[in-house]
């Protein structure tokens, strides 16, 4: 699998976490589950950035308590149109998390727009991705009706506000 | 009514090019049938048993004769030459071809329709009483609640893949002719003491396989605060309703295992959560949406006039059609029209393009050129002056429009049932066609009275039989169609769900079946009784004596 941000490849420098983890300068952060992140969080090195992968049925209110330790959250996608991972992305970004939201699972172009709006940022998809045909998707319907968590779609309500003010 | 501004009709056109490139794609065979399915669906388009059914949204029911013109023009060009309203007042074609279907959306697109969610596991269309804006006991017209609902569940990020689909209806008069307590959210329209209009939200109502009416689980919420209430409803279902089973997956079931108090409580706190400032926005767009329903320039009419009178006194017929379809308006000298799209024989909520046309233009000429659909698959006039109404029924008689049995027995609501439907298990439309031909007779029609009959052709009760006085539904006995009835359902604001009386009957037996019902009301009802007072009074057992004899 490759991961992109953006539209575009990118490292991935995040490693699950195991007791005998050795750190070294390619490990940019240790991803946690929510079980293990209470016990051993605290056992890295503060060079070390912390994330944690939810499941779909953990609470996101559950991390709420972290949020500014945080750099990653990685939420699943079972099947694409399992939409769980939505709202916990809505959630979480309601709560003020500002760090990376990465999709994985059931990752496919005709949700990425959904994806992006709901606030996630990184998106774990097969190696061979033609990329340009995520680019063409992102931007399709660049507005929205509803709550949107990514800069470049506009919300038609602002937008008609401006417009009469 | 509503029109698109530059945003909206390039939201939809950009919407139509994402699916041409899908349809594409499809075609070219670079996306699956699997993978292709989810994203047709939310764009209406269903593989039925001979072909693509696309259902096109017809957003709260309001038509505009513009947009029924073009209706009529796509049932002509892609469609053999007809339509059929649905009990969620859409439109369904029967016979596109995936390759025209682009097109449809486009030229749906040109007069600012679509088809967007009008099925697949998301936000529906949002449905209303059909007489809005101009009933004479309404609190407030429930339209523009409605187009703002529409708006933010559109192509809305977090609720397009739900458990299971999720149905929306709004009512702003106490008397309910939306059914809302059948829907996943239903809401009511309500004025508190200090003056302020507010929702009363019901949730978990549904038909199907495991019927509930809904509970209401917030009693009064402000208009900036509902898109957040709804939201918060939304989210808890979309993160704690079932995956693993779709028949337990709707919303009722969630309420049912998880209890409305336990429920209302996880939908407070993630209502509580909701950023308060977001409701200045959407107060802002509603106030922006309500300039669209302003009442119409009305012309200063009286109620009655002599002319009505004298023709009302001068043919027996156009009474009877005055005193069953037409109903009282708002506005002195105005009436609502009532057009039944169930003549005796035949398919319920099929209008023919010339039908279509007719009311299109029937719509220019009295009724402000504006149309409702009804989810007892009927079409409205709203805006008919009450000196015109006798022209008006001519013309509707002339092209077989004229007729007289709105809320009457023969007033049929039925899915499509076997004869399109994939999942049916029994034909639908034969059965309504018996039945209005054993009470084809206007005089026994009246003398039964206010009466529903619903028909589903299967458990999915697309043709909403428990909440029918009188419920039919089909089934397979193997290999057999045969009928199950039910008694005492109610729609509207006592609703109810009707009990099963016991075996079922036979395609054969069935029209007979609903005949005995009936002659059991005629011969236990008091005074003024209609059927489902009667049911109320007397019960089940003299109905079931009835039909399968002393116990």
């Amino acid at each position: 699998m490759a991961l992109i941000k953006d539209h575009q490849f990118i490292e991935d420098r995040w490693v699950y976490y195991e007791p005998d983890l050795e750190p070294n300068d390619q490990i940019q952060g240790v991803i946690f589950n929510l079980q293990n992140f209470t016990a051993c969080s605290h056992n890295i090195p503060q060079s070390l950035q912390l994330g944690i992968k939810l499941a779909n049925h953990d609470p996101a209110a559950a991390i709420q308590q972290y949020i500014n330790q945080l750099k990653l959250v990685i939420l699943q996608f079972p099947a694409f149109a399992d939409g769980r991972a939505y709202s916990q992305a809505q959630s979480l970004r309601q709560f003020g998390f500002d760090g990376e939201i990465r999709a994985t699972g059931n990752v496919l172009v005709d949700q990425y727009a959904f994806m992006l709006q709901c606030g996630f940022t990184s998106f774990e998809i097969p190696n061979n991705t033609d990329l340009e045909e995520w680019k063409n998707a992102a931007r399709i319907i660049p507005t929205t009706y509803s709550r949107t968590q990514a800069k470049n779609y506009s919300h038609i309500w602002n937008l008609r506000k401006v417009l009469s003010s | 009514m509503y029109r698109y501004d530059e945003f909206d009709a390039e939201f939809v056109k950009q919407r139509v090019d994402q699916f041409r490139d899908q349809v594409q794609r499809r075609v070219a065979g670079e996306l699956t049938e699997d993978e292709f399915k989810p994203l047709r669906l939310m764009n209406g388009l269903y593989l039925q048993l001979h072909a693509y059914m696309l259902r096109v949204a017809i957003p709260y029911g309001t038509l505009s004769a513009t947009q029924m013109y073009k209706l009529a023009d796509i049932a002509d060009k892609y469609d053999k030459g007809y339509g059929h309203f649905t009990t969620r007042q859409n439109i369904q074609f029967n016979w596109p071809k995936l390759n025209d279907v682009p097109d449809i959306l486009e030229e749906l697109a040109s007069v600012e329709m679509h088809a967007i969610q009008t099925s697949g596991n998301c936000i529906r269309n949002v449905t209303t009483d059909q007489w809005a804006g101009v009933a004479a006991d309404e609190i407030e017209d429930p339209r523009p609640v409605c187009e703002l609902i529409r708006q933010w569940s559109t192509l809305n990020p977090e609720f397009a893949y739900l458990p299971r689909k999720f149905k929306i209806a709004v009512t702003g008069s106490s008397n309910d002719r939306a059914a809302v307590k059948a829907h996943d959210i239903g809401i009511i329209t309500h004025k508190n003491e200090n003056g302020d209009i507010g929702y009363e939200i019901l949730i978990g109502g549904g038909l199907g396989r495991t019927p509930f009416i809904g509970k209401t689980v917030k009693k009064f919420v402000g208009k900036d605060r509902l898109l957040a209430y709804i939201e918060a409803v939304m989210r808890v279902y979309n993160l704690q309703g079932r995956r693993d089973n779709k028949y337990k997956a709707r919303i009722k079931i969630l309420t049912h295992e998880t209890g409305i108090e336990k429920l209302s409580e996880m939908i407070e706190r993630e209502f509580e959560r909701i950023d308060k400032a977001q409701g200045e926005l959407e107060l802002a767009e509603l106030n922006r949406i309500e300039s669209y329903f302003e009442p119409p320039q009305y012309s200063s009419e009286q109620d009655d006039s002599t002319a009505l009178q004298q023709s009302l006194e001068a043919n027996e017929q156009f009474n009877y059609w005055y005193n069953t379809n037409v109903a009282k308006h708002q506005q002195p000298g105005y009436a609502i029209v009532n057009i039944s799209l169930k003549p005796i024989e035949g398919i319920p909520g099929d209008a023919t393009s010339a039908q279509m046309r007719l009311v299109a233009q029937l719509a220019e000429q009295f009724s402000l050129s504006e149309i409702r659909v009804t989810h007892e698959q009927n079409l409205v006039l709203p805006y008919v002056k009450q000196a015109d109404l006798f022209t008006l029924w001519q013309q509707l008689e002339q092209h077989d429009l004229g007729n007289s049995n709105l809320g009457l027995i023969t007033d049929i609501i039925a899915c499509p049932g076997l004869d399109y439907c994939a999942l049916a298990t029994a034909r639908s439309i034969p059965i309504a066609q018996k039945i209005s031909k054993v009470f084809a007779d206007r005089r026994k029609q009246q003398d039964i009275g206010k009466l529903q009959i619903n028909i589903s052709g299967c458990i999915n009760a697309c043709g909403h039989h428990h909440v029918g006085n009188i419920g039919i539904l089909g089934l397979d006995k193997k290999g057999e169609e045969y009928y199950q009835i039910t008694l005492g359902g109610n729609a509207d604001e006592n609703a109810a769900i009707g009990k099963i009386t016991g075996p079922g009957f036979s395609k054969d037996e069935i029209a007979g079946a609903v005949e005995t019902v009936v002659n059991t009301y005629i011969e236990n009802r008091q005074t003024d009784e209609n059927f489902i007072q009667t049911h109320s009074r007397i019960g089940d057992v003299p109905f079931k004596e009835a039909l399968y004899g002393p116990n």
